[in-house]
């Protein structure tokens, strides 16, 4: 045995004394990644973060800041001495704006004329921290992917130099704050914000590449990753667990991945005709077929653990409206924004983001009573089976074609919401605003 | 027969907690990822259980959470410092023996697994592979890197190992 390994050896007898004399603990099972400490930590920020807002915006002024992004200081800005790795671009950082028409304050990105900045439909813009937001820039300034330091309002977008796919198939890694996920070639990788490093995380052998197929299809909260494999002419549902590192796979005629749960345990598979079919976690069909029309739709959880979707239905029974499907045959659908709860009929163009109890729902169009031309807050949390809505306007005036649809972006906390709008100009912004600071109730 | 969880956890708990410690430096950072992975191991037992070597895949589930939870846990301990509620460490390791796992720690994380592995766990390169999911032969290279660079920083702290 040489130097190194006597030392090592004899350092590893210490630890082994060490932990002989310590007492073995009753085993606390917990399914939530987040410990307490880190709970009362939040709460603790949050305190922090809630004081200095309301601080600043009582001093008359009429710029606040009180509606950036709500990250707790204490926590999420820790580490904020990191940069992105990129390229900032040169122009005036965001500033606040205020918003005449709702009376809430925004804080923005700052889009030259003809520049586009826009949160992508389908996966959360969040880090799963809150640190950082994903906007997808393009128009005059484009097009690139962007981060945003979202605990400091004044930091300018900063371009990622990444090669996903397809502009929408970049996700945040479900529990790496600074990593993104996407797939490349045959390999799911991931990217660093911050220090650029891209390394391969699994690959996946017998596929020519792998991609999220039609539609992106982000992780899911336990980590389970969903991919087509396109090989020999063949397509295969793949399933990657970034935790134990078990694949799963099982051919498939879909043209889209299937869609992890939250949890994990279920996964909706489109079909041909636009309905999708509930798969379980081996990839096995439950039955349960899911009448979709091809809508988007988002994950939520009930408070009693049950995982719903929220979808647009824009035919049937429930037409136009956005409801809770349940995913097996035992749930009826439940009516968010629809002429059932006295809403006029919403146009096409609805965008829908979930997180955390609560889905945002933005629709296109000049404002009018079927909520078009707002960005609706369901607070399900408040109420599941009839939740309150709060609601304000986007101000997108379409005057840009799809990059004026006011995509929407749900903070992973549910307190923050991000949404791009024209407002009316030759630009498209990012805006973010606190969901405590919406004040008007929509019955 | 397969071995219940109960006894799996009071035979196996000690050790996953000290290989957590080597990669996080902290002992209740450890107890967490250990209990992360031991909840992991419970919802999955009955399936677990039945693996040739299911403290390995135990192992494997700790090591892919420990990157990002030590990275939380890291920024936890900071704000526990900040709000003046810092956690007491119940582990004293001596002195040479704290210069060492820092070492092994300021390791690229791939070469502090594969050290922490054979040199607390005992384990062999094919089982460190199969933990890790890499070749044999990567898990080798790791261990020389590892060990080259080791033998370089500790030698820098005190002109010897």
């Amino acid at each position: 045995m040489n130097q190194l390994d006597e030392r090592l050896r004899s350092a590893a007898s210490d630890l082994d004394r060490q932990l002989n004399g310590s007492d073995l603990p009753p085993f606390r099972p917990k399914r939530s990644a987040t410990p307490a400490m880190f709970v009362l930590v939040l709460l603790v920020g949050i305190g922090i973060f809630g004081f200095v807002a309301r601080s600043q915006t009582n001093d008359g002024g009429g710029i606040s800041v009180a509606t950036q992004p709500v990250v707790p200081e204490t926590v999420s800005a820790l580490d904020r001495d990191l940069e992105p790795a990129g390229q900032s671009i040169p122009e005036a950082a965001p500033t606040p704006k205020s918003t005449e028409a709702t009376g809430q304050t925004f804080t923005r990105t700052n889009a030259a004329d003809g520049e586009f900045f826009v949160p992508l439909p389908g996966a959360s813009s969040w880090s799963v921290d809150e640190s950082w937001v994903l906007l997808y820039r393009t128009g005059t300034g484009g097009p690139s992917h962007v981060v945003i330091d979202a605990t400091e309002p004044a930091a300018p977008p900063v371009e990622l130099s990444i090669s996903p796919p397809d502009i929408e198939q970049v996700y945040w890694h479900p529990f790496e704050s600074d990593v993104l996920l996407y797939a490349s070639g045959a390999d799911l990788v991931t990217f660093d914000v911050v220090t650029g490093q891209v390394d391969a995380v699994h690959s996946f052998t017998g596929c020519d590449r792998v991609d999220s197929g039609a539609s992106p299809v982000p992780p899911s909260a336990d980590g389970t990753v969903s991919l087509l494999c396109h090989g020999n002419g063949d397509l295969t549902q793949i399933t990657y667990d970034l935790v134990s590192g078990e694949e799963r796979r099982a051919p498939t005629q879909s043209d889209g991945a299937a869609a992890p749960s939250p949890s994990g345990e279920l996964l909706v598979q489109w079909n041909a005709d636009g309905s999708a079919s509930v798969l379980d976690r081996d990839l096995n069909d439950t039955g349960v077929v899911l009448d979709l029309g091809n809508n988007l739709f988002e994950f939520v959880t009930d408070p009693q653990g049950v995982e719903w979707i929220a979808t647009t239905l824009f035919d049937g029974p429930l037409v136009g409206s956005v409801v809770l499907m349940g995913l097996d045959t035992q749930h009826a659908p439940i009516v968010l924004i629809g002429p059932s709860r006295g809403d006029g009929y919403p146009p096409a163009g609805t965008m829908l983001s979930a997180r955390a109890g609560k889905v945002a729902v933005s629709i296109r169009g000049a404002e009018d009573e079927s909520l078009a031309g707002r960005v609706t807050i369901v607070d399900l949390d408040e109420s599941f089976e009839n939740p309150p809505r709060t609601s304000f306007v986007h101000n997108s005036e379409d005057l840009h074609g799809y990059w004026s649809t006011p995509f929407v972006s749900l903070s992973p906390s549910g307190r923050t919401v991000i949404y791009s709008s024209d407002d009316g100009t030759h630009a498209v912004n990012t805006y973010a605003i606190a969901l405590s600071d919406i004040v008007e109730v929509t019955n | 027969m397969s071995e219940s969880f109960d006894a799996y956890y009071r035979r196996d708990y000690r050790k996953l907690v000290g290989l957590a410690y080597v990669l996080s430096g902290s002992h209740w950072a450890a107890e967490d990822l250990a209990q992360d992975a031991l909840t992991e191991a419970h919802r999955k037992w009955s399936t677990v259980r039945d693996y040739d070597d299911p403290a390995g895949w135990v192992r494997r589930v700790m090591i892919n959470k420990s990157t990002s939870r030590l990275r939380r846990l890291r920024s936890e301990t900071k704000g526990l410092m900040r709000i003046g509620n810092r956690r007491t460490e119940s582990i004293h390791p001596t002195e040479r023996a704290h210069e060492v796992w820092d070492a092994v720690r300021e390791l690229p994380n791939r070469q502090a697994q594969v050290i922490a592995l054979f040199y607390w766990e005992d384990r062999s390169v094919n089982q460190i592979a199969e933990i890790l999911n890499v070749s044999p032969e990567t898990a080798k290279t790791h261990l020389k890197r590892a060990r080259t660079a080791l033998s370089t920083k500790l030698e820098a702290h005190h002109g010897e190992l």
